[in-house]
């Protein structure tokens, strides 16, 4: 019984899962890996009956789990106290750059994507979970275990990082 | 247009991660095999547990038997009536499989069977005579053989 409800909720949300970690992580096998542990982590806590809303609780056990799966294989120094710190004022004018964004949509959608896949982890981490997944700085704090002015760093970084690389891209 | 608006515009396709082939199947299965494992795990976590809790029961009960007034003790009826049903329940509930109701009626047992400090024997005082303190012991058993009983019909009849 609970396993025939286990499946029906990985056909509704199991896709959402696999892209949220995949984001993260960048490599299909750990994203599998990740969304096995979710629902067979679902599987054990559906017993408290203490999920309230099953989409944003299998969304963000995936994004943490994909954050665990980053702490334990060390890929990145996701944590290290070098990245809590204010940005320049070079990456700030950058921040206000839009040129970039003046192609098509789809051209820029898909720039925009690979670019964010070839970002260093901790900062594919912080964009993705801010601007694709939609979280709160607060939220991603929860998730990831950083203070908020660390993942307002980083954020702000990675941010520059990205603009930097759609403009040399756009000159070349 | 700001990157945050423009993702914001277009999310969706930014979002696009190409599933891998066959992915629905293969986790299907890889899930399946960890709650099957997971389960395996739980089991022999209790197999050990309910082990360990049988054979401190055993050992209680033995000491108890042991004691120096035990034979006496035990010629109540509902002494020996208290063993008995203990005895009853560990044996249903072995043969329970729903982990929730199982470890109800161990909590459950612990409860009742939860000596004082000082058992009932030891608490009562010298100077009451051998029937009112033969009196005192069966109301004090029957008490908690009430309990009990209720217990092991509950499990019998799920078995």
């Amino acid at each position: 019984m609970k396993e025939k409800e286990i499946e029906r909720l990985f056909y509704k949300y199991g896709e959402r899962v696999y892209r949220t970690a995949f984001r993260l992580l960048n490599n299909e096998n750990d994203a599998k890996d990740v969304v096995q542990e979710v629902f067979v982590g679902l599987y054990n806590n559906m017993e408290t009956g203490k999920i309230k809303n099953i989409g944003a609780y299998l969304g963000s056990c995936g994004a943490k789990k994909a954050i665990d799966f980053l702490r334990r294989a060390r890929r990145d120094f996701l944590f290290k106290e070098e990245y809590i710190g204010d940005t320049t004022a070079e990456q700030i004018e950058m921040e206000d750059d839009i040129q970039l964004l003046q192609n098509s949509e789809n051209y820029m959608a898909e720039r925009i994507r690979n670019e964010l896949e070839k970002l260093p982890d901790r900062y594919r981490v912080i964009l993705s979970l801010r601007l694709i997944e939609d979280y709160g700085y607060r939220e991603i704090a929860g998730i990831t275990g950083l203070n908020e002015s660390t993942i307002r760093s980083i954020y702000m970084r990675g941010r520059a990082k990205l603009i930097q690389a759609l403009k040399k891209e756009g000159q070349s | 247009m700001k990157l945050e608006d423009f993702i914001a515009k277009n999310r969706e396709k930014i979002s696009e991660v190409r599933l891998p082939e066959g992915f629905s199947d293969e986790m299907l299965v890889r899930i399946s095999e960890g709650i099957k494992s997971k389960k395996e795990r739980k089991r022999a976590v209790l197999r050990y547990t309910y082990g360990i809790a049988a054979a401190l029961t055993l050992l209680v009960t033995v000491g108890l038997l042991s004691l120096p007034n035990a034979e006496k003790e035990n010629s109540i009826a509902e002494i020996e009536e208290y063993y008995i049903l203990i005895k009853e329940i560990n044996q249903l509930n072995s043969a329970e499989r729903d982990y929730a109701v199982k470890e109800g009626i161990y909590k459950s047992v612990k409860d009742i069977t939860e000596e004082e400090k000082q058992s009932i024997e030891e608490q009562l005082p010298d100077e009451i005579s051998e029937q009112e303190r033969e009196e005192i012991i069966k109301r004090y058993y029957n008490e908690k053989n009430k309990g009990l009983e209720r217990l092991r019909n509950f499990l019998a009849e799920r078995n």
